[in-house]
């Protein structure tokens, strides 16, 4: 009897400390996940060409351009098509963020998660990773997307600045890289589901999802394609993350 | 030992066993499943992994944004027609009766010109046009026909002149690649409140706000400006200098203003001054910032002197008796506070706003103000000052109500101060990118005389009593190019 209980206090002992190591790996995996999609102390610039479809209306084609310096958490967001909203844009500097209407001439405190346009995507879909700071870790499971094994993570947020409240995350169980997102509201309803698809861009040695697809789960048929190019890494002028450069892209 | 009691034993200890792995897993929330997949349609996308290298960059990734090869022309247009009725006195005669009705057509146009030849230099034109595109004028012209007694033989005769504003012309330019400027009639929005109650903006702006539109750009001066980004900070300096028109050339007339943005955490935090020699100094400060999906803004402004003429009553109700002075030799706060919340999952904008006007007028009703003004030949009171001390405004709007298509909304202006207001709703609906119809209506609240009662709830009618305006409008063939 003696022996018995000691036999199962000493199974359950190695069971928690097994999955406490479990655990701490899943923390230390998002934070991969944050480093293998920031560019440190690179300066990062890419086009997003995003299609976008509606039940019974023509594709509509927006053309963003991002700019991004992760070290110092900053990132511009300027449109180039259609023409008529050219030169709209977002600047983010740390926690401020700004929206700049060329038309008004008017910038006002702004969020990251504003919609571009009228697209699926939103402005905080193209800045860097920040799982690790948002989220807690929930559960995890185990599973199989396409031809890759996956972690799958729920997560809850840590604050109010990001776009969505429970995310379920999907990530390569061979490399810390997302492969699908699916987005709750705060009601637990799926709103959206994120695609990063396994197309990858190598630049300054990371691998950077060439097409997303987001598709909107409250209205079946309606999507948006994000397709990269114009990838460039390097310094960029100090002047695009200051308000100069959005009024001078007017 | 008894075998029963044994076997008893052992199979208490194994359910006991079986129950403390199972509390174990579930309470440390791990489970291996094997999945299958999240459904057929997500495994087709995530086949084999594809890796191509970054091409080179042709050129530096923000180029295209400073300089065009040609120059960009674009505008917008827009027509409707609508309808509308007009009750003045609906609460006490009833809706039997309309007061009037009448159809309103609207047609407007704007285009703009966008040339940057290099990095440092471009022009931005702006034109504007609306129905009737032209208005009938007399004008007089004559010659001396005697110069010994200065006889003048004058005609006179109608001239037809395009309705055609150039809302904006001016040229950006850069030194060092550190100064940034801009030089012509352009819109100068150096304040942050974008509501109801700009009073930053209202030193320099030539137009309104638009309640329906309060973020539209308000036209601007002739004006220098200049931008400083100072290096290694989010710290930005402005300086001003402007007529406000070509009437006023006197060196009096000149405006210089300057104001320096710093950001402390999510907070933006600016201070500004403003002089002009026939103008009254004033003292800004400005603030901006947000949390989540709220955004909060603030701006006050302390002027030395007024323009105003204040009306002593005296006691009395007999306007004869009445005096109206100016107070040049004191300091007048103004000052707004604002916030509005944007729920892009929703498609919902909520803004509210409350302004304090230290140059309010106290102790008359509006029309009692305005009477007298117009006695007075000072008209110029009744236009962009604000007559009374408190005001509030507020705005809800949502697209995509129960449709894509389909949005509504309602917005109000309060005058606190008198109690009056007029209140908004709109419903809109899109059949296309270029075609809408929108109802909408106005209410106006309040006594005889105060401020929004008295222009009607249409702005058309001098109204003593809370009214109502009811519009159906038809938007056909509006679009930007």
């Amino acid at each position: 009897m003696k022996r018995t209980r000691i036999a199962i206090l000493a199974a359950a002992f190695v069971a928690v400390a097994t999955l406490a190591a479990g655990a701490q790996d899943f923390k230390a995996m998002l934070k991969a996940v944050d480093e293998i999609g920031s560019f440190g102390s690179q300066d990062y610039s890419a086009t997003y060409s995003i299609v976008s479809e509606k039940p019974g209306e023509n594709p509509s084609l927006i053309e963003v351009k991002i700019f991004r310096r992760d070290a110092h958490d900053q990132f511009v967001l300027l449109i180039q098509k259609p023409d008529k909203q050219k030169g709209q844009g977002y600047l983010k500097i740390d926690d401020n963020v700004w929206f700049y209407d060329p038309e008004s001439g008017n910038f006002s405190h702004s969020t990251m998660k504003e919609n571009i346009q009228n697209s699926e995507a939103k402005n905080s879909d193209l800045k860097k990773y920040t799982f690790a700071d948002d989220y807690d870790i929930i559960s995890t499971a185990s599973g199989k997307l396409g031809a890759f094994d996956v972690w799958i993570l729920d997560l809850k947020a840590k604050n109010d600045e990001v776009s969505y409240r429970h995310i379920r995350l999907t990530i390569r169980k061979d490399k810390p890289i997302p492969l699908k997102e699916e987005d709750y509201s705060v009601s637990e309803r799926l709103m959206r589901t994120v695609y990063y698809l396994p197309n990858y861009i190598n630049a300054g040695g990371r691998l950077i999802p060439a097409r997303i697809k987001i598709v909107d789960e409250l209205n079946k048929g309606e999507q948006s394609v994000l397709t990269i190019s114009d990838v460039s890494v390097g310094k960029l002028d100090d002047q695009v993350f200051t308000k100069a450069f959005l009024e001078r892209a007017r | 030992m008894h075998i029963g009691k044994q076997f008893r034993t052992t199979r208490g200890t194994g359910r006991t066993a079986m129950a403390i792995a199972i509390g174990l897993a579930v309470s440390t929330g791990v489970w291996a499943q094997d999945q299958a997949g999240s459904g057929a349609s997500d495994d087709a996308l995530f086949g084999a992994e594809e890796v191509t290298e970054a091409a080179p960059a042709a050129e530096a990734p923000q180029a295209s944004f400073l300089k065009y090869d040609q120059v960009k022309v674009g505008g917008s247009i827009s027509g409707s027609l609508g309808g509308s009725a007009v009750w003045l006195d609906p609460w006490n005669a009833g809706l039997g009766t309309v007061d009037d009705h009448y159809l309103s057509p609207g047609l407007s146009a704007k285009v703009t010109l966008t040339a940057k030849p290099a990095e440092d230099f471009g022009v931005n034109l702006d034109f504007r046009m609306s129905y009737p595109f032209s208005t009938t004028t007399t004008v007089a012209s004559g010659k001396i026909d005697d110069p010994l007694t200065l006889y003048i033989d004058e005609s006179r005769k109608n001239a037809d002149i395009p309705n055609i504003s150039v809302w904006a012309a001016y040229a950006k330019f850069s030194l060092w690649n550190s100064v940034f400027m801009s030089f012509g009639k352009q819109p100068i929005a150096w304040g942050v409140s974008k509501g109801f109650f700009q009073p930053a903006d209202d030193i320099f702006a030539m137009s309104v706000v638009d309640y329906s539109d309060t973020g539209a750009e308000r036209e601007g001066p002739l004006a220098f400006k200049a931008m400083i980004p100072i290096p290694l900070t989010m710290a930005n300096v402005y300086f001003y200098a402007g007529l406000p028109s070509t009437d006023y050339t006197a060196f009096g007339n000149l405006r210089v203003a300057a104001k320096a943005e710093v950001n402390v955490g999510n907070t933006e935090i600016a201070i500004g001054g403003f002089y002009a020699y026939n103008d009254y100094p004033r003292g800004l400060l400005m603030v901006t910032t947000g949390t989540g999906d709220f955004n909060f803004f603030g701006e006050g402004v302390l002027k030395y002197g007024s323009e105003r003429y204040f009306i002593d009553t005296k006691g009395s109700s007999n306007p004869m008796l009445w005096t109206a002075t100016q107070d040049p030799d004191r300091f007048y706060f103004s000052g707004t506070l604002g916030g509005y919340y944007t729920d892009s999952n929703a498609n919902l904008t909520i803004m509210a706003q409350v302004l304090y006007n230290g140059e309010g007028q106290t102790g008359v009703t509006a029309q009692e103000a305005y009477a007298y003004y117009y006695a007075l030949g000072h008209l110029d009171q009744a236009d962009r000052m604000k007559l009374n001390a408190w005001y509030a405004g507020a705005s809800i709007s949502k697209s995509k109500l129960f449709t894509e298509d389909l949005s509504a909304g309602v917005y109000a202006i309060a005058d606190l101060s008198d109690l009056s207001a007029f209140v908004s709703p709109y419903v809109a609906y899109s059949f296309s990118d270029y075609m809408s119809v929108k109802l909408s209506a106005i209410f106006t609240l309040g006594e005889a005389g105060d401020e929004y009662i008295l222009m009607g709830p249409d702005f058309r009618h001098a109204a003593t009593e809370p009214g109502t305006a009811v519009s159906l409008t038809f938007t056909l063939g509006s679009g930007s190019f």
